[in-house]
């Protein structure tokens, strides 16, 4: 098993950062912007002289090639970098399965642990999680021959006011604007009509509430039109003896977390009461199919009922 | 192209068509599907709301005037049926394999000419070992497993985790630790096997490390032994029986306490992590399958368990009777250690002895007072009515055993500091075993030793320097 608690893997720096900057040109790629010394510097972090020397090491190894002031992928560059996006989403696919490792704490960990695993590791890993297509995160796996399907959706900022979108895709770096997005509930699936836009904000309803997104965590997230979503209460709003029909499951759910909840039949139109609450009013009994199921609450706040 | 490969390359385009909540999409199909089958196929009687009496009892079992004395009540009566019904299948089986068959086996393997050493390492010491733990530990788990059983399979032990799952929530633990921390009142190896009912894995170790807290049934008869011939003892006689019983029972809700507190240290220390998801079926309650239990709760429990420790247990026997009957320099190996491990003991209130026979009965915590026993008149050579050969554990009633312990320098705080150390010490060599194999993993079966010994010198060193300071 890859996953170990409470050790961290001990990785060279200078690996991990010509790793990070191959995934930068990568996502250059595959969104059809170009990049440069300096987007390079800005995506990892680090000085524009020392980004100039991993760009120029990944030019010796064949991996890169530059242009002008563009960097390119060369074939190997492309088909390490899918290596590495594979092992990364396809680890935190693992986390988000079989661990209870906090949502916050996958990328960092997947960022450590990308550059340890082999090729048959992470074959031996795919296998293992079912060979899944999509990550905890809605991103695509590349598959072992490296196949991506084109990039989806646009820039949550080219909607306009009034119209509806379906989250496909967050950039889960920085992990500053990752969290506050992810705060707001905000992850592939969650569909939000656009309010307003302010100057320096964006004004959304997703799910049941409503918040300001600021433009660089709004700038962060591609979506795809969808219809008007209808409005929705949480479970938890039920009173004692209440019956009420599920909606839909926030995109905060994810993972092994979502499946058990979609294998205990919450599935959107199942009716659903509230029964009895434990001594301490966490978990409550909900009876639902014919059974009677005990969720906490920062579970029942995470599953929508018709309003 | 084969129909096979034609299929495997359908599914590969279909890749990236159906979308990352495509298993949403399957489970509302499959829960879609079963509820139609289940409506064309089944009939159901009444309008399908539960059960009234269901309903009620769910109410008195989970409201929080309730469902706490219920909760007591329901472990009280099952420790008290395990602890008074095993005494007589216990003094039964003692009478058999100890007081009949060990005499017996000695008096022949004597009188056919066996070594006198090698008599006494194999009878006196692996034989009695192994006797002593069946003839302890069999009828009081014979009784605890298929009682709880029998909650497990009404449809109680979820409601209690239910209950408590917030507190455990708080503890960075899961709601099910309720139910292996109460399996482990039993057994502590069987509550460390029952972690698997534990998804997560942060969560199953923290339930893992921290089942020792649970007082087993082999600590039972330490703690109950104590409280009786010293505590009760320094109470009026009308009060002696509760003071008794009193005490012990706190000794029991610190183990609670100190697990809840161990919980919370480790899932912000070394298990850092969220508390995962925790939904949990409550079902309907039931009569419990009587067959069923028995064989469950005896073949799989009972019988395993047992077995381990009986394991264990025979070679040690053999390690007590040679600490006390090889000689280095004309004392006993026994003599020297205990010498040694005196002026520690000391500061954690206790004697040498009793920490010496932690050590050496580390197998089973059923055989630490016949060690203890043992090793006191080995040690003060105090001459006890019924005390048989050297290295030969034993046991003696209260009155007898209280003169001999106090001949023996013990007092009130060394009463009390044993019975806090019989609660915060490392796992029985079974448990441990159990724990390496669950976890696969040496540091976490060190760890799960590591801790409860330092809470248990930390605990006692620190009662036995109030009690001195303010006693003397």
């Amino acid at each position: 098993m890859p996953y170990r608690i409470g050790e961290s893997n001990a990785v060279d720096v200078l690996q991990v950062q010509a790793g990070d900057a191959l995934k930068h040109l990568h996502e250059s790629e595959y969104s059809k912007t170009s990049a440069t010394t300096a987007s390079v510097a800005g995506a990892l972090c680090i000085s524009l002289q020392r980004a100039g020397e991993i760009v120029g090491e990944l030019a010796r190894a064949g991996l890169a090639d530059s242009h002008g002031p563009s960097i390119q992928l060369t074939g190997a560059g492309r088909e390490e970098a899918r290596h590495l996006l594979r092992a990364h989403r396809l680890y935190e696919t693992y986390l988000a399965n079989e661990t209870g490792v906090a949502t916050e704490d996958w990328h960092r960990r997947a960022d450590l642990v990308e550059h340890t695993l082999t090729r048959q590791e992470v074959d031996a890993l795919s296998n293992r999680l079912g060979r899944p297509p999509y990550d905890p995160h809605g991103d695509p796996i590349p598959t072992r021959d490296g196949s991506l399907p084109p990039q989806r959706g646009r820039p949550l900022l080219e909607m306009p006011e009034g119209s509806s979108a379906e989250v496909v895709h967050l950039e889960d770096e920085p992990a500053s604007v990752y969290r506050q997005a992810a705060d707001a509930g905000i992850l592939p699936g969650a569909r939000m009509q656009i309010l307003r836009r302010g100057a320096d904000f964006l004004r959304v309803a997703v799910e049941d509430r409503e918040c300001e997104l600021p433009l660089v965590v709004a700038g962060a997230i591609q979506v795809e039109p969808c219809e008007t979503p209808p409005a929705v209460k949480p479970l938890s709003s039920l009173s004692r003896g209440e019956f009420g029909r599920i909606a839909s499951l926030s995109a905060t759910l994810v993972g092994g977390e979502r499946r058990r909840m979609l294998d205990l039949g919450l599935v959107p139109g199942t009716k659903i009461e509230r029964d009895f609450d434990s001594m301490f009013s966490s978990p409550t009994a909900y009876r639902v199919r014919g059974a009677v199921i005990a969720l906490r609450r920062e579970q029942a706040e995470r599953i929508f009922l018709e309003a | 192209m084969s129909p096979t490969e034609e299929i495997l390359l359908d599914a590969e385009s279909a890749r990236w068509e159906l979308g990352p909540r495509f298993q949403d999409e399957v489970a509302a199909r499959v829960s879609e599907e079963a509820s139609h089958l289940a409506s064309r196929h089944m009939h159901r009687k009444g309008d399908g709301s539960r059960l009234r009496w269901q309903r009620g009892l769910d109410r008195v079992l989970t409201s929080r005037i309730t469902g706490i004395p219920a909760m007591a009540s329901i472990f009280a009566i099952v420790l008290w049926l395990t602890i008074e019904g095993s005494n007589v299948p216990s003094a039964m089986l003692a009478e058999l394999l100890v007081d009949t068959l060990h005499p017996w086996l000695k008096a022949h393997a004597l009188a056919l000419g066996m070594w006198a050493w090698l008599a006494g390492l194999l009878i006196d010491g692996m034989y009695l070992s192994g006797a002593w733990v069946v003839s302890v530990m069999l009828p009081p788990m014979a009784i605890f497993f298929p009682l709880f059983t029998l909650l497990e399979d009404f449809g109680y032990l979820p409601r209690v985790a239910f209950n408590l799952d917030r507190l455990f929530q708080k503890a960075g633990a899961h709601g099910k630790q309720a139910l292996t921390m109460t399996m482990g009142l039993g057994c502590n190896a069987a509550g460390v096997v029952a972690t698997r009912i534990i998804d997560s894995p942060r969560e199953r170790l923290i339930a893992i490390l921290t089942n020792n807290f649970s007082l087993c049934n082999g600590r039972w008869p330490t703690q109950i032994l104590m409280a009786t011939v010293f505590l009760g003892a320094v109470a009026p006689p009308a009060l002696a029986g509760v003071v008794a019983a009193g005490s012990v029972f706190c000794v029991a809700v610190l183990g609670f306490l100190f697990a809840f507190g161990s919980s919370w240290l480790l899932s912000r220390t070394v298990l850092k992590g969220e508390s995962s998801t925790f939904s949990l079926e409550l079902p309907p309650y039931r009569p419990p399958n009587l067959l069923r239990t028995l064989h469950t709760s005896l073949v799989d429990r009972t019988i395993i368990v047992l077995w381990r420790a009986v394991v264990f247990a025979v070679p040690a026997g053999a390690v007590i009777w040679l600490s006390a009957n090889v000689s280095v320099s004309g004392h006993s190996v026994a003599w020297w250690a205990i010498g040694a491990l005196d002026p520690l003991a000391w500061v954690m209130g206790l004697t040498g002895v009793i920490l010496f026979a932690y050590v050496i009965a580390i197998p089973a915590n059923e055989i630490v007072v016949p060690t203890i026993l043992m090793l006191t008149v080995l040690v003060s050579g105090t001459p006890v009515a019924d005390a048989p050969g050297v290295g030969v554990m034993f046991e003696a009633d209260d009155s007898t055993l209280h003169t001999m312990l106090v001949s023996a320098g013990w007092t009130t705080l060394t009463a009390v500091c044993l019975m806090l150390f019989s609660l915060l010490h490392n796992p029985c060599s079974t448990t441990l075993y159990t724990i390496q194999k669950e976890t696969g993993n040496w540091r976490w079966t060190a760890l799960s030793a590591a801790l409860p010994l330092a809470l248990g010198f930390l605990v006692c060193t620190a009662v036995a320097f109030v009690w001195r300071h303010f006693a003397g």
